[in-house]
């Protein structure tokens, strides 16, 4: 996992090449190189991830450079552990969840959903989501449990699909150039699962308890 | 993409002296250390080590520990207990529970608590530094070694202002504060360390006054948690209440009957019933009433009834962690009960049926959390690499937005340290200053948030509305505070705030405050431990000399001679320059003497009780 940049380390002055962070000469913690959280974990850009060996790597990778190794270290090594350490964190929050991991590889390549209440979402999508919104409040106001977990399935599943088509759309054309109409398609999808992601959320947050036992 | 950190930093630390764990808790305090061997081992006080955490100013003295606590019936609006329930707090916060305390307050500025105790105003900071200072002594008297690093355990529910009074503590007492740890993952890794079983833990602690639930995963010696809930305001002490509202309903009672000194003494008596009924079926309780003394029983069953809704209020906090972790109660591989009081039976019993398994007792649920906290003070000053922590913060963070809505900007359960990052415009042409409020809290708007405080960013160049942008940034160290800068983009103009609370103390209040501990500091060290063990050798021999001659009757024969023997090889001590020989037999004269201290006590509380005067009273302790 060398890195990418090869400016000489910080401590000692050397340009030795680096390895795992470290520099090879004075052992002393390097800033993290410039990139994406695919290149700072040393993994291909793609949709299709192995999360269990995510949240390994997550874990080999805190080892090295958390914190708590470099509390007797020098100021400069330890806030260097702090930003690797954060972005760490910020590698398993945001690869480790489908949706953020698409929105990442997307926004990667120029497309971002359109924000909430901007012209650019589709009139009947936004139809769409208002009745759902509607019902979903509704199932709250009139208490009726069993609505409401039907609701979190269908919605879930729709979400899961999108995302594993889109998902795939993305990994199978990576390496070529996205035509208006493709990126057109996907900031589209990029809505959606944007939209369902939300309704999720507030489902978790207002009827969660649903689905505990006990 | 990194987010760079500048600014100043602190020192690294050097492991010169100690360095070790203190578990600061609501009742009492306990402090570790590890060995040659990387093994954590308590370390005990005169009378063990469990350190009453209670602060006396009586007489133009500091008191803490069992001696203050002696106090406490006498002099109940100078002794403060349970301090840590107005840690980081405002006095509009804790004013739902103060029929119940006996204090009397300053009104202070910024709403900071001061208690007004022996003729001096005191924050809960200094009240709570002045318990760690005696903690450190302890530890320095005992180990023959200055203290420099701390570990201070502080509840996972813990929200800014808390863990920043707490460190502010740990200051103010002259300990370099390492880190700030959680309590239930300090528990996780006294249990967990000298295991290989991996997978997922429940910690539930349910101590004096607060309550966690943390879930844990342990693997290969790290330890993960994956979330943490709580209530930062829930434990024995309201167990405590609910038994004595109880037996005070029973008599045709209630608190506001009471003075500072019944109430104090009832409070007492209704903690000690509890306790009892862990074992027995009922117990009587007896209550001096303005109208005089009424005894009345109270069953374990009447009493499981008051505490019953208490229990499931963290059974609820139970299911949300879960819900936060994605995981099903099934998963759970171990249960472990930390904090006092899972002492109790009802406890015990309510989170077995809820989890489905007996939970584990075997780790000391008053001492689990301060070990944790010096495997971890040995980590991090001795560089052990077998272990590793992973924690998350417990409350969500976020700003203000229009309409006092509030936009998260690092979501609870985060994994620490935890960075992030928004742009925010100007909503009105050649806007040149913006205002941003921090918040803490789950709620969505920012009046049911807590506000952790304000700041501006000026200087902003005139352009017309939405196209200024200013980046925040949201730093959460591995303590778990919070620094937040903001930054507008075309200039690279900066501001930024250390978020201090609006009610917590400025930097310069702890500042003055250090200095004015700072007079302790100077001197050698092993001559200032001598010094210190010689004063409080001379202060006990002059307290028990006035004791002998006021209290004769009070002594079983033969024993005014056993304990003189003891007194006088104490005197021979104090001469020599032993400090060790010296502390030895001040716990040796401790022990011989406390069946005659006890008597002394029980009178003299009955006499207070009985509306004797307290001058009186006060020359009799001594």
């Amino acid at each position: 996992m060398a890195s990418t940049a090869q400016s000489p380390c910080w401590n000692c002055g050397r340009g030795d090449p680096r390895q795992d962070f470290f520099c090879a000469v004075c052992g002393a913690l390097q800033p993290p190189p410039d990139g994406s959280l695919f290149v700072y974990l040393g993994l291909p850009a793609a949709y299709a991830l192995d999360i269990a060996h995510l949240r390994q790597l997550i874990r080999e990778r805190s080892r090295l450079l958390h914190p708590d190794r470099f509390a007797a270290k020098s100021p400069r090594e330890r806030r260097l552990s702090l930003e690797h350490s954060m972005l760490l964190n910020e590698a398993g929050r945001v690869l480790g969840d489908p949706f953020r991991r698409l929105s990442l590889l997307l926004k990667m390549r120029g497309v971002e959903a359109a924000e909430s209440g901007s012209a650019g979402i589709p009139p009947a999508l936004l139809m769409e989501m208002m009745e759902l919104r509607e019902e979903l409040a509704d199932a709250i106001q009139d208490n009726q449990p069993g609505r409401l977990l039907e609701l979190d399935r269908a919605m879930r599943q729709r979400m899961d699909r999108l995302l594993a088509d889109t998902g795939a759309w993305t990994d199978a054309n990576w390496t070529r150039e996205w035509s208006a109409e493709e990126k057109d398609r996907l900031r589209r999808s990029l809505t959606e699962l944007k939209f369902c992601d939300s309704y999720l959320h507030e489902w978790d947050q207002r009827a969660g308890h649903l689905k505990d036992e006990g | 993409m990194p987010i760079e950190i500048s600014g100043p930093s602190p020192p690294p630390p050097k492991p010169r002296g100690l360095a070790i764990g203190i578990d600061l808790g609501t009742t009492n305090s306990v402090a570790a250390r590890t060995d040659g061997r990387h093994q954590p081992m308590v370390i005990g006080g005169p009378r063990g080590a469990l350190i009453p955490s209670v602060v006396a100013y009586v007489n133009g003295e500091i008191r803490v520990g069992a001696d203050a606590y002696a106090a406490a019936a006498l002099h109940p609006s100078d002794t403060i207990v349970s301090v840590k329930r107005f840690m980081g707090r405002g006095l509009e916060d804790v004013r739902g529970e103060l029929a119940h305390l006996p204090y009397q307050f300053n009104p202070g500025s910024g709403g900071v608590i001061r208690f007004r105790a022996g003729g001096r105003e005191v924050t809960p900071v200094e009240v709570s530094a002045a318990i760690l200072k005696s903690i450190k002594d302890m530890v320095e008297q005992r180990e023959g070694q200055p203290v420099e690093d701390v570990v201070i355990t502080v509840p996972a529910y813990f929200d800014d202002a808390q863990r920043q009074a707490t460190r502010d503590a740990g200051r103010l007492a002259g300990m370099n504060v390492l880190r700030l740890l959680n309590e239930p993952t300090a528990a996780a890794l006294a249990f967990g360390i000298n295991r290989d079983r991996d997978g997922v833990i429940a910690v539930y602690d349910l101590g004096g006054g607060t309550f966690d639930i943390s879930l844990l995963r342990l693997a290969g010696g790290v330890f993960e948690v994956l979330s943490t809930g709580g209530d930062s305001h829930l434990g024995g002490d309201d167990f405590d209440r609910a038994l004595l509202d109880l037996a005070l309903q029973k008599a045709g009672a209630s608190v506001g009957d009471l003075n500072p000194a019944r109430l104090r003494a009832a409070l007492s008596a209704a903690r000690k019933a509890k306790e009892e009924l862990s074992a027995a079926s009922s117990v009587t309780l007896t209550l001096h009433l303005p109208g005089g003394q009424r005894q009345t029983d109270v069953t374990r069953e009447e009493l499981e009834q008051a505490i019953r809704p208490l229990i499931e209020r963290t059974l609820q906090a139970c299911r949300q962690a879960l819900r936060d972790a994605g995981i099903k109660k099934t998963e759970v591989l171990e249960v472990l009960l930390v904090g006092g009081s899972t002492r109790s039976p009802l406890v015990k019993q309510m989170v077995a049926g809820f989890f489905g398994r007996q939970p584990h007792d075997e780790v000391d649920p008053d001492l689990a959390v301060a070990l944790g906290a010096a495997i971890q003070a040995d980590t991090l000053t001795r560089g052990r690499e077998d272990v590793l922590l992973l924690d998350v913060c417990p409350l969500s963070l976020g700003l203000e937005t229009m309409g006092g809505v509030v936009e998260k900007v690092i979501h609870r359960n985060s994994r620490l340290p935890a960075g992030a990052r928004q742009t925010f415009t100007t909503y009105a042409d050649n806007q040149t200053g913006m205002d941003f409020h921090v918040l803490q809290g789950e709620r969505e708007t920012a009046a049911a948030c807590r506000s952790l405080g304000r700041f501006k960013l000026s200087g902003i160049p005139p352009l017309p509305a939405g196209m200024a942008r200013v980046e925040v940034t949201f730093l959460l160290d591995a303590d778990g505070i919070l620094l937040v800068t903001a930054r507008e983009t075309s200039t690279g103009k900066e501001a930024g705030i250390e978020v201090k609370p609006s009610w917590g103390l400025t930097d310069e209040e702890v500042e003055r405050m250090l200095q004015e501990s700072m007079d302790h500091a100077e001197g050698d060290f092993t001559e200032r431990l001598i010094r210190e063990a010689r004063v409080e050798g001379e202060r006990i021999l002059a307290a028990l000399d006035r004791a002998l001659r006021e209290d004769r009757a009070l002594l079983a024969p033969g024993e005014a001679e056993r304990i003189q023997a003891v007194a006088d090889r104490l005197g021979q001590a104090i001469a020599g320059d032993s400090q060790r020989a010296i502390r030895d037999l001040i716990e040796e004269l401790d022990r011989v003497s406390a069946p005659f201290a006890q008597r002394r006590m029980n009178r003299s509380i009955s006499q207070a009780l009985e509306g004797r005067r307290a001058d009186q009273i006060v020359r009799q302790m001594g």
